[in-house]
C-alpha cells in the first residue's frame, strides 16, 4: 500500500553537504565515449587490414586485461579493468606499434603498458608519462631489429611528386595502424572535442603550431601529415587526462612546446619515434607548465 | 562573446513552479517558530515572556547591538516557549496587526536617514541567502559614498524561482524600493541583472521604468550560467574591465528591494517572503508568500504534500542549500526556497581516484586549480594552498558537481579555508540553529 502524499511528510532523510546533486557522468564512461571516438579508425583498419588488424586486438586487449586484474588481484586492490582505462590504453598501444609486430612482443609490450607503464604508479590518473608510448619506446629499445626499421623507413610520397588524394582517407603501406587514415581520426577527434570530451585547446594550438612552423621551415605539410600520425596524437594521445597540464593555459603552452619538440626531433629522428619523444618530454614538463600557467590575482 | 567562459549552464527545473505564475499569500500556520538568529551576527535578544498575547508585527525580540536585526511576531496569538534560540507563537487564526498598515504621508520623499532607520526598524536582512543585516551593508558604503547600486535577479540557483515571481507581479515596487536603496547609498546608477532566461522579467521592469519615467536605472542582460548570482561574477559582468576597481559597488537582492519599498512606505515589518516548493516530488510546486517561521511541513503541506518518496529536501537551491534531516524546520528570513529532490537526481557512487580530466579548473568562476588545491589541503601544504589562492574560492559547488569521479572537493575546499584562512562570514543555516522541538 503507497503512502498518500500527506503521510510522506512525517519520513526523515539524511543530511548532506552541498551541492545535492551531481553531473551523473563517470570517468569510466568518459574512457569509453574516448574508446568509442576511434571507432572509426579502427573500423577503417578492419576493413584494409583485416588479419593484421584483428591479431593485434586480440593479444593487445586480451593480455592488457588480464595483466590488469592480474596486478589488482595480487596486490588486493579493486578490480578496475570495467573502467575503459586499460582498454583505451590497450587499444592506443597497437595503433603506435607497427602492424607487422609478432604476438609476443605484443603480448610483452601491453605487459609493460599497464604493469609498469599505468599500475606501477598507482593506477589511472596517477602516471607521469602516457604508458602506450612508453611500452612503445620500450619495444623499440629492446627489439631494435624487429620493431624499429619499420617505424624509420616510412615516409609517404617520396616517389610521387603529386600526392593523390585518397592517400588521405586510406593508405594501404602504412607502418602502423594510426597511420592508416588521418580524415578518420580527425572525424573521431573532432567530434570529441565538440562535446568537450577532449579539451580542444590542446590539439587546435598544437595543430595550428605544427602548420606555421612548417611553413616557416619548409616542409611539405601533406607530406608531413600523412608520413606520421599526427592526428592520433593530436586528439588522442598529447590531451591525455593524466599526463597533460590540467590548467586552460598550460594545456596551450602543451600544445605549442609539442609542436617544436617534434619539428626539432624529426631532423634526425624519423616517423612515430619523434612524435612519441616529444609527447613524452611534454609529459615529464606537466608539473613544471601547471605551475607557470596557473591564473593568478593579484 | 568567450568562447571558453567560465561557470556551467545547469539544467534549471524553473518551468516546475512557474505553472502558476501568480503572487499568493499561503495560509496561516497554526504554530511558527521564529529562531533568533535568523541572520550573520549576533542573535537577537526576545523581549517577550511565555504566555504573553502578542499582534502580528509586533516586536518580540529587539537587536544586540548594531550587528544583528530585529525579529518580528509572523502571526498574531500567543508565545508559546521562549528558549535561547527560538520563539514559537501560536496563532489565534486573527492576524490582527499590531499597527495598521497604512501608507505614509509623502513617502516618496523620504529622508535617508529616516529610511535607514525604517529598514532597521523592519528587521531587513539579504534575503538572497547570506541573511546580512541590510542596515550594515548599507552603513559600510556610506562611508566611502557607493558608485553603482547593482540589483541582483539573476537567481541561477536552478529550481528556484522566487526573484522571478516578485519581478513578474512587483516591478513598480521593487523600482522604488531600488530608489530607496540608492538614496541611503548615494549610488548615482543603479543597474538590475537578469538572466537571459527570464526575458519576460527584463520586458516588464523596462516597460516599468519608462512609466515610472526613473532614467537612473538601467536592466542589463546577463548570460545565464551559474553562478551568475554570485557578488563577483556580477562585478565581472557588469562593470567593464577597465574601471573595475575604481567603482564602488553595492549589491542587494531584487527581494530586499521589495521588503525596503514595503518597510519605507506602511512601516511594514519582515514578516512574510516569497518561498518556492518545488521539486519533482511535491504535487503542486508554486510560488507563495510564506510567514516567517512557518515549518517546512506546513510550507510542503500548503503544496498538497509529497508525490513521492523525496531523498533530499533542501532550503535553498541544489547547489548551494542546506539539506533537512526532518521537515519540522522552520522558514527564517533568508530562506528563498524549499527543494524536494528526487532519487534521480542522486549519484550515490563512492569516490575514485582523480583522473586529472580538468572538469574543476574548466568550470571554476574564479579560475582556481582545485586538483591542486585539494591535494595541498590533503597532504597539510600550507605552501600550495596560498600559491593557488584558496582565499579566492567562492563556494559555489561546480567543481564538486562536475567531477567524474565523485570527490567531494567542496567539503575539502571548505575545510581546507576553515583551517588556512577562517571563516570568513558564519554559515547561515548550521545544523544548530535549525534544529527545533517537533510540531505537535
Amino acid at each position: 500500500m503507497p503512502l498518500s502524499p500527506k503521510e510522506r511528510l512525517k519520513k526523515t532523510f539524511p543530511k548532506t553537504t552541498s551541492p545535492h546533486w551531481h553531473s551523473r557522468f563517470s570517468s569510466s564512461y568518459w574512457a569509453w565515449q574516448i574508446t568509442l571516438g576511434l571507432l572509426p579508425l579502427i573500423l577503417l583498419n578492419v576493413i584494409i587490414d583485416f588479419q593484421d588488424t584483428l591479431r593485434l586486438l586480440i593479444f593487445a586487449v586480451l593480455s592488457g586485461l588480464m595483466c590488469d586484474y592480474l596486478f589488482a588481484f595480487f596486490h588486493r586492490e579493486e578490480i578496475t579493468i570495467d573502467d575503459g582505462s586499460s582498454f583505451l590504453l590497450c587499444l592506443l598501444f597497437i595503433l603506435v606499434i607497427p602492424r607487422y609486430t609478432p604476438w609476443w612482443a605484443v603480448m610483452l609490450g601491453v605487459f609493460f603498458v599497464i604493469a609498469a607503464g599505468k599500475a606501477c604508479f598507482g593506477g589511472w590518473g596517477q602516471y607521469i608519462f602516457h604508458p602506450s608510448l612508453a611500452g612503445l619506446i620500450f619495444l623499440a629499445t629492446c627489439f631494435a631489429g624487429e620493431i624499429t626499421p619499420y617505424l624509420r623507413a616510412y615516409e609517404y610520397g617520396t616517389q610521387q611528386a603529386v600526392i593523390p588524394f585518397y592517400a588521405w582517407f586510406f593508405q594501404v603501406d602504412a607502418p602502423t595502424l594510426g597511420n592508416m587514415s588521418p580524415i578518420a581520426v580527425l572525424i573521431g577527434g573532432m567530434v570529441l572535442a565538440w562535446h568537450r570530451r577532449i579539451d580542444p585547446r590542446t590539439p587546435a594550438t598544437f595543430l595550428a603550431a605544427l602548420l606555421i612552423l612548417a611553413l616557416l621551415i619548409g616542409i611539405r605539410i601533406d607530406r608531413l601529415f600523412l608520413s606520421h600520425p599526427i592526428a592520433l596524437f593530436a586528439f588522442f594521445i598529447l590531451p591525455d587526462s593524466s599526463t597533460s597540464p590540467i590548467t586552460s593555459r598550460g594545456r596551450i603552452w602543451a600544445g605549442i612546446a609539442c609542436a617544436l619538440f617534434f619539428l626539432f626531433f624529426k631532423s634526425w629522428l624519423t616517423g612515430i619515434e619523434a612524435l612519441a619523444y616529444s609527447v613524452l618530454i611534454i609529459n615529464g614538463l606537466t608539473p613544471l607548465l601547471d605551475r607557470y600557467a596557473r591564473f593568478v590575482r593579484s | 562573446m568567450k568562447i571558453f567562459r567560465r561557470g556551467i549552464k545547469l539544467p534549471d527545473y524553473k518551468a516546475l513552479s512557474l505553472l502558476t505564475p501568480h503572487f499568493k499569500k499561503a495560509p496561516l500556520p497554526a504554530f511558527v517558530t521564529l529562531p533568533l538568529k535568523q541572520h550573520q551576527g549576533l542573535p537577537a535578544i526576545p523581549l517577550v515572556r511565555s504566555g504573553e498575547a502578542v499582534k502580528t508585527g509586533a516586536k518580540i525580540a529587539a537587536a544586540q547591538g548594531d550587528f544583528s536585526a530585529h525579529i518580528h511576531a509572523s502571526v498574531s496569538g500567543t508565545v508559546r516557549e521562549v528558549t535561547p534560540d527560538y520563539i514559537r507563537l501560536e496563532s489565534d487564526g486573527k492576524d490582527e496587526w499590531e499597527a495598521e498598515i497604512v501608507e505614509q504621508p509623502d513617502w516618496k520623499n523620504t529622508e535617508r536617514d529616516k529610511i535607514r532607520q525604517c529598514i532597521f526598524n523592519a528587521g531587513l536582512v539579504g534575503l538572497g541567502g547570506k541573511g546580512f543585516p541590510t542596515h550594515l551593508k548599507l552603513d559600510q558604503t556610506t562611508k566611502g559614498a557607493c558608485d553603482l547600486l547593482i540589483l541582483n535577479g539573476c537567481e541561477s540557483e536552478p529550481f528556484l524561482t522566487a526573484d522571478f515571481i516578485l519581478m513578474f507581479n512587483k516591478a513598480v515596487e521593487i523600482l522604488h524600493g531600488a530608489r530607496f536603496l540608492m538614496c541611503v547609498s548615494g549610488a548615482k546608477k543603479c543597474l538590475i541583472a537578469i538572466e537571459d532566461n527570464k526575458l519576460e522579467c527584463i520586458e516588464i521592469i523596462l516597460s516599468k521604468i519608462r512609466l515610472l519615467g526613473f532614467k537612473d536605472i538601467e536592466v542589463k542582460q546577463v548570460p545565464a550560467r551559474y553562478p551568475q548570482g554570485s557578488d563577483s561574477e556580477l562585478k565581472r559582468t557588469c562593470i567593464p574591465s577597465k574601471n573595475r576597481d575604481d567603482v564602488k559597488v553595492l549589491i542587494h537582492n531584487v527581494a530586499t528591494a521589495y521588503a525596503v519599498y514595503e518597510a519605507v512606505k506602511y512601516h511594514k515589518p519582515l514578516i512574510e517572503r516569497v518561498v518556492t516548493i518545488t521539486g519533482h516530488c511535491i504535487v503542486e510546486p508554486q510560488n507563495l508568500m510564506f510567514r516567517i517561521g512557518t515549518s517546512a511541513y506546513d510550507a510542503i503541506k500548503t503544496c498538497k504534500g509529497f508525490l513521492r518518496d523525496p531523498v533530499r529536501v533542501i532550503f535553498g537551491g541544489p547547489m548551494t542549500g542546506v539539506s533537512l534531516s526532518h521537515l519540522n524546520t522552520p522558514l527564517t528570513k533568508p530562506v528563498n526556497g524549499i527543494v524536494a529532490l528526487a532519487q534521480e537526481f542522486i549519484d550515490e557512487g563512492k569516490e575514485k581516484p582523480c583522473i586529472r580530466c580538468g572538469l574543476c579548473v574548466e568550470t571554476c568562476p574564479e579560475h582556481l586549480v582545485p586538483e591542486t588545491l585539494i591535494k595541498g589541503i590533503r597532504l597539510k601544504d600550507r605552501a600550495v594552498v596560498r600559491a593557488f589562492q584558496l582565499q579566492n574560492c567562492i563556494e559555489c559547488g561546480n567543481c564538486a558537481f562536475v567531477c567524474p569521479s565523485n570527490i567531494p572537493l567542496l567539503d575539502i575546499l571548505k575545510e581546507g579555508k576553515q583551517t588556512y584562512f577562517g571563516a570568513p562570514y558564519e554559515s547561515m543555516h548550521s545544523e544548530k540553529d535549525l534544529i527545533y522541538a517537533v510540531v505537535p
